[in-house]
């Protein structure tokens, strides 16, 4: 289904009402059925329903509990066709931009901020590269990364610079219950893709090991209908990627050690604008990335009457290599290859404090070292490369203190982390205090707020490109944020029902982007303070033991604070400056039922079957809200069958209202109805 | 609970009723600012002439397409080329209202340039980057035909006369060959037929134009030279010139008068821009495509008034800078400044400007980037009006600035 939408003012005023009063009516409804709830509860018991369900939950980070952060589980998306971008965008207050297919780019932005705003580390270690337009979530393998924490506003500021308004925590795992557990995925579906994926995992009483290995193709061409309503098929979308995973833990008394190496490699087509496919049926990218860590965490490092203290510490390294090459680039007509590698090294020492009269003292240390290199030739006229080689030294110290008062009701937190950042020609000391406040009203209502001033140093690419057509700036000045939110949990005791409403505004000072200053140069800029506010929301509800509701709903609005003028009177301000790739509105709901006690068969463990929409409200492809990408409906389906204890059959339909008139970022068609089934063996001891 | 329940249904209920609530705003537009401009030129007497005018600027009629690189504006539209999507809009004059991708060139066309004949309901459109010529119905926008010869190498300009059509060939080879030797594709008319090509004195001849000289009708090819874009910024690598063409009986032999530029001794001016010409038929203008100086061509003394060694300066500058140009019927010439959002206003008469910058952006320091202008006259009986039509390539947007005589 393809909607051509347009919010006019009073629209808008009239759908927020509309949710006000849904989210309003809601949480009542919710709160009176606690009763019904805790009366069926017994029946959950007798009936062992065995989910699939992505289940979205709220974790703390100890070094700032009240801080909005969210886990969703990753699990083996690859065998329904799904990356780690699908995982992400069942996360209110996340946008993720897609390029293409599976398997091509995807990059995410949080809460109206872009996706260079954004810091990603993956058990510990920053994998966020300074350079570029983002982290590419499109193409990282999804074996063996079990779940991903999703920092939101203030709560980014304990990940550091960088996390202006974000931060997202991947992580891997390794069974730590004595046993083993194998288990093995293939999977084929619709563009030509197929893959598959292997692990095994064995633990005693004091050690456990993790293996995992997977693979993924696609050819990636799909139909899609243009703007101009014309049929076409997009090109040069295929990729190979293949992940390996070792991961160990060893643990002695209350001493524990972690191991973990990571390594991908993909290369594929890089597709380009669609109105312009053949400029770029050549273009091709390949790209490696290793990252590997070492910890170790001690728990009661000192014990006494008084409280204990804890303490961890992380070692990791990072390399990324990545390359594009398109023989004959854009009205060019000559060879364009660009190649970069990136390198970086981190320690991390920590300690916790926790002392019995209530109250928990988190001290970080970090240093980090990374290495940037980048060439590209956009241009033969010179007959030269345009390189860029590029240093930065991180020193950083974070202290940030939790206050338990009246019976745990309250908590209040507050820190701060100053860092040291040094390059060649940039340096800054920022320091970021941050704090908030959890009221625990009862056990099922809790309320949270947060302030924190966050900073992004700017990135190696927008202070020292120096190209024909795109330049950094050596003098841009730093983004600094301000960012705050409040917001309220419902959470039923048995955790069946939960309702999260949370309200985030984040000032954006220095935002930096690359911008034209003339018709042949972009330049990276500092340009007047950003403003991103809006509310985010998500609901989970079992009204049934059989049945699993998922929802979210997220308002954004995100824009530079400069005036427009000479607009029309029914044309929208708000929407004329909107930043792109911010849509005001998205939602997203999803159900999942369980049927397999209904039908008696001795041999199925498990019968699934899921339902997924989403929406998005109409996106701007410039920062004028000219160029306008439609809103966006999309629903997809799913069946699992389980079998005996060891065997699930999967099928999946993607988009299954074939809407092939979709599109991402500017010309960037998305897949039309896609299918996907796939075979799991597990067994376990 | 049941009177909870009913306050919170009545309370979201006010709510609804609010948020609904609130009066439709129609389409009407008021320009975002207003300027006047006195005579700068003493010697002409009729004050309204001269140059008293007023300037309402209306940053924004329409949103259009993606890199919108030309404008054309006939008896009852102005036609957009959105390069970036291979589409043309239709902006209706009177009703204010598009027809978004009224015409849809096709995948990978690029189209560059635009000539419309309402009278023959006939628009042709140059593809860049498929080496072609489209020819569509004025009326439905269907493209009729696509007309490929191995003598079209990006196409970009485009004129037909009664009885012929002219396209000129930048022959881009890419960045690292430069350019190729340029030339003027000519078509029949009626047959489309492509009956030959003809080279030009210099490379690049983007921009083709129909002028009325004092010596007759010219077909006028504003020949770049050879451009490079390098860390230093734009220069021009060989000379360019302005071709005037006298169509005779047979198209492939026209009479040429060449008048080279010289623009390679002062390398940063020159590679001169689509040609413009005074109501004599004496003077023609064209503005470098890479900076802020405008050259002049006296056609009566067959030379260079203002040439690349000294061009006529509208503003200082620093670095790259492109602009478009279009002559009034009052003879004054509109020029945009793309570095600057800017429209600047010459009085021809004594080579001065009337007015600018006039601020063309919606917003304060984006560059927005107007690409391309063209002039709409509005009789006497209508209030002796110009309206000056302005696309900006970055910020998608078709704007005007409303010209009347000061009251």
């Amino acid at each position: 289904m393809f909607f051509r939408t347009t919010f006019y003012r009073p629209t808008r005023h009239c759908l927020w009402g509309f949710l006000c009063a849904i989210w309003g009516l809601l949480i009542p409804a919710y709160a009176f059925a606690e009763d019904v709830v805790e009366e069926e509860s017994a029946d959950f018991e007798e009936v062992l329903i065995e989910t699939r369900s992505k289940t979205l939950g709220n974790v703390e980070d100890p070094r700032f509990a009240s801080g909005f952060v969210s886990r969703v589980t990753v699990g083996n998306r690859l065998a329904h066709g799904q990356s780690l971008a699908d995982a992400l965008e069942e996360v209110s207050g996340l946008q993720v931009r897609r390029e293409s297919s599976l398997g091509q780019s995807a990059f995410v932005s949080v809460r109206g901020g872009t996706p260079r705003q954004l810091v990603v580390t993956l058990d510990g270690v920053r994998i966020s590269a300074p350079a570029g337009v983002g982290f590419d979530i499109g193409q990282l393998v999804t074996e063996g990364i079990e779940s991903i924490d999703v920092y939101r506003g203030a709560a980014a500021a304990v990940q550091g610079a960088g996390a202006l308004t974000g931060a997202l925590q991947l992580r891997t795992h390794v069974r730590r219950q004595p046993g083993w557990d194998i288990s093995a995925t293939m999977m084929a579906g619709s563009f030509g893709t197929s893959g598959g994926s292997a692990s095994a995992n064995v633990s005693g009483e004091r050690a456990g090991l993790r293996l995992g290995v997977s693979w993924r193709e696609s050819e990636g061409d799909f139909a899609f209908v243009d703007a101009q309503n014309v049929a076409h098929r997009r090109i040069n979308n295929a990729h190979q990627r293949l992940g390996l995973l070792g991961a160990g833990n060893w643990q002695v008394g209350a001493q524990a050690l972690a191991l973990s190496v990571l390594f991908e490699q993909g290369n594929g087509g890089s597709a380009g604008m669609s109105e312009f496919q053949e400029q770029f049926a050549s273009a091709r990218t390949d790209d490696e990335r290793v990252v590997s860590s070492a910890s170790w965490r001690s728990s009661g490092l000192v014990s006494a009457d008084w409280g204990a203290i804890d303490a961890h510490a992380v070692l990791g390294f990072q390399h990324r290599g990545h390359r594009y090459h398109n023989e004959e680039g854009f009205l060019t007509r000559e060879r364009y290859y660009s190649r970069s590698r990136y390198q970086s090294l981190a320690a991390t020492l920590g300690l916790s404090g926790y002392l019995d009269r209530g109250n928990a003292t988190h001290l970080e240390l970090e240093v980090r070292r990374e290495d940037y290199e980048g060439v590209s030739k956009a241009s033969s006229l010179e007959g030269t490369d345009n390189g860029l080689t590029a240093h930065r030294n991180v020193l950083a110290a974070a202290l940030s203190d939790e206050l338990f008062l009246f019976g745990d009701a309250l908590s209040l937190i507050g820190g701060v982390r100053a860092e040291a950042i040094e390059d060649e020609l940039f340096s800054a000391l920022p320091v970021l205090p941050f704090g908030g406040v959890i009221w625990r009203v009862t056990p099922w209502l809790q309320g949270a707020a947060n302030v924190a001033r966050t900073f992004r140093a700017p990135d190696f690419d927008e202070l020292y490109l120096q190209t024909e057509s795109v330049q950094g700036d050596a003098s841009l000045r730093p983004e600094r944020a301000l960012a705050w939110d409040v917001g309220g949990t419902l959470r039923a005791k048995d955790g069946d029902y939960s309702v999260q409403v949370a309200y985030f505004q984040q000032d954006i000072d220095e935002m930096i982007l690359f911008l034209p200053v003339s018709a042949y140069l972009y330049r990276a800029m500092n340009l007047e303070d950003g403003r991103t506010r809006g509310v985010e929301s998500r609901v989970h509800l079992r009204p049934h033991r059989r049945v699993v509701v998922d929802g979210g709903y997220t308002f954004t609005r995100a824009f530079l604070e400069q005036e427009v003028v000479g607009l029309p009177a029914n044309r929208s301000e708000d929407q004329a400056r909107q930043l792109p790739q911010q849509p005001l509105h998205r939602a997203r709901l999803r159900t999942e039922l369980e049927l397999a006690d209904l039908l008696q068969v001795d041999a199925l463990r498990s019968v699934q079957m899921t339902g997924a929409a989403h929406y998005r409200s109409r996106v701007n492809q410039d920062n004028f809200g000219n160029l306008t990408t439609p809103a966006a409906f999309t629903l997809d389906l799913g069946v699992s069958l389980g079998f005996r204890r060891w065997f699930t059959l999967s099928a999946d339909v993607h988009n299954v209202l074939d809407a092939q008139q979709i599109q991402d970022s500017l010309q960037r068609p998305l897949p039309g109805r896609a299918f996907y089934v796939s075979l799991r063996v597990r067994e376990q001891s | 609970m049941d009177r909870l329940r009913a306050k919170c249904f009545l309370g979201l209920f006010g709510v609804l009723l609010a948020a609904c609530g609130g009066e439709e705003r129609d389409n009407f537009l008021e320009p975002a600012a207003t300027y006047e401009s006195a005579a700068v030129c003493r010697d002409v007497a009729d004050e309204s002439a001269a140059g008293a005018r007023e300037f309402q600027v209306y940053p924004w009629l329409d949103s259009i397409g993606p890199s919108g690189n030309a404008l054309a504006v006939s008896e009852t539209a102005v036609w957009i080329v959105e390069s970036g999507s291979n589409t043309v809009r239709r902006f209706d004059k009177a009703t204010g209202q598009s027809q978004a991708q009224f015409i849809d060139v096709g995948n990978e066309r690029n189209p560059y340039g635009i000539f419309v004949d309402e009278a023959s309901a006939e628009v042709l459109i140059t593809n860049f980057a498929a080496n072609t010529l489209s020819v569509v119905s004025a009326e439905t926008g269907e493209v009729l035909e696509e007309i490929a010869d191995a003598s079209l190498k990006n196409p970009s300009g485009v004129v037909a006369t009664k009885d012929f059509i002219y396209v000129t060939n930048v022959h881009y080879l890419g960045t690292a060959q430069g350019y190729g030797p340029g030339s003027v594709t000519i078509l029949d008319r009626k047959t489309r037929e492509v009956l030959g090509n003809v080279p030009t004195a210099h490379k690049n001849p983007q921009y083709i134009t129909l002028l009325d000289t004092v010596d007759g009708a010219r077909i006028v090819i504003s020949n770049g030279g050879a451009v490079r874009l390098g860390s230093g910024g734009v220069v021009a690598e060989s000379d360019g010139s302005l071709e005037l063409w006298e169509e005779g009986e047979d198209p492939l032999q026209p009479a040429v008068e060449v008048y080279s530029i010289e623009q390679l001794v002062e390398e940063s001016v020159g590679v001169p821009g689509r040609a413009e010409i005074t109501s004599d038929g004496r003077s023609i203008y064209v503005m470098s495509g890479i900076a802020p100086g405008l050259l002049k061509l006296d056609l009566v003394e067959k030379r260079w008034v203002y040439g690349a060694e000294r061009p006529l300066r509208l503003y200082e500058a620093e670095g790259d800078t492109t602009h478009s140009i279009a002559m009034g019927a009052d003879d004054l010439l509109y020029i945009t400044s793309f570095n600057q959002d800017a429209l600047y206003v010459l009085d021809t008469s004594c080579d001065e400007i009337l007015i600018g910058p006039v601020d063309l952006g919606t917003t304060g320091n984006m560059l927005e980037g107007p690409q391309s202008i063209a002039l709409d006259f509005r009789s006497e009986a209508q209030g002796d009006f110009t309206d000056v039509y302005f696309l900006m390539s970055i910020s998608n947007v078709l704007g005007k600035v409303a010209v009347s005589a000061k009251q």
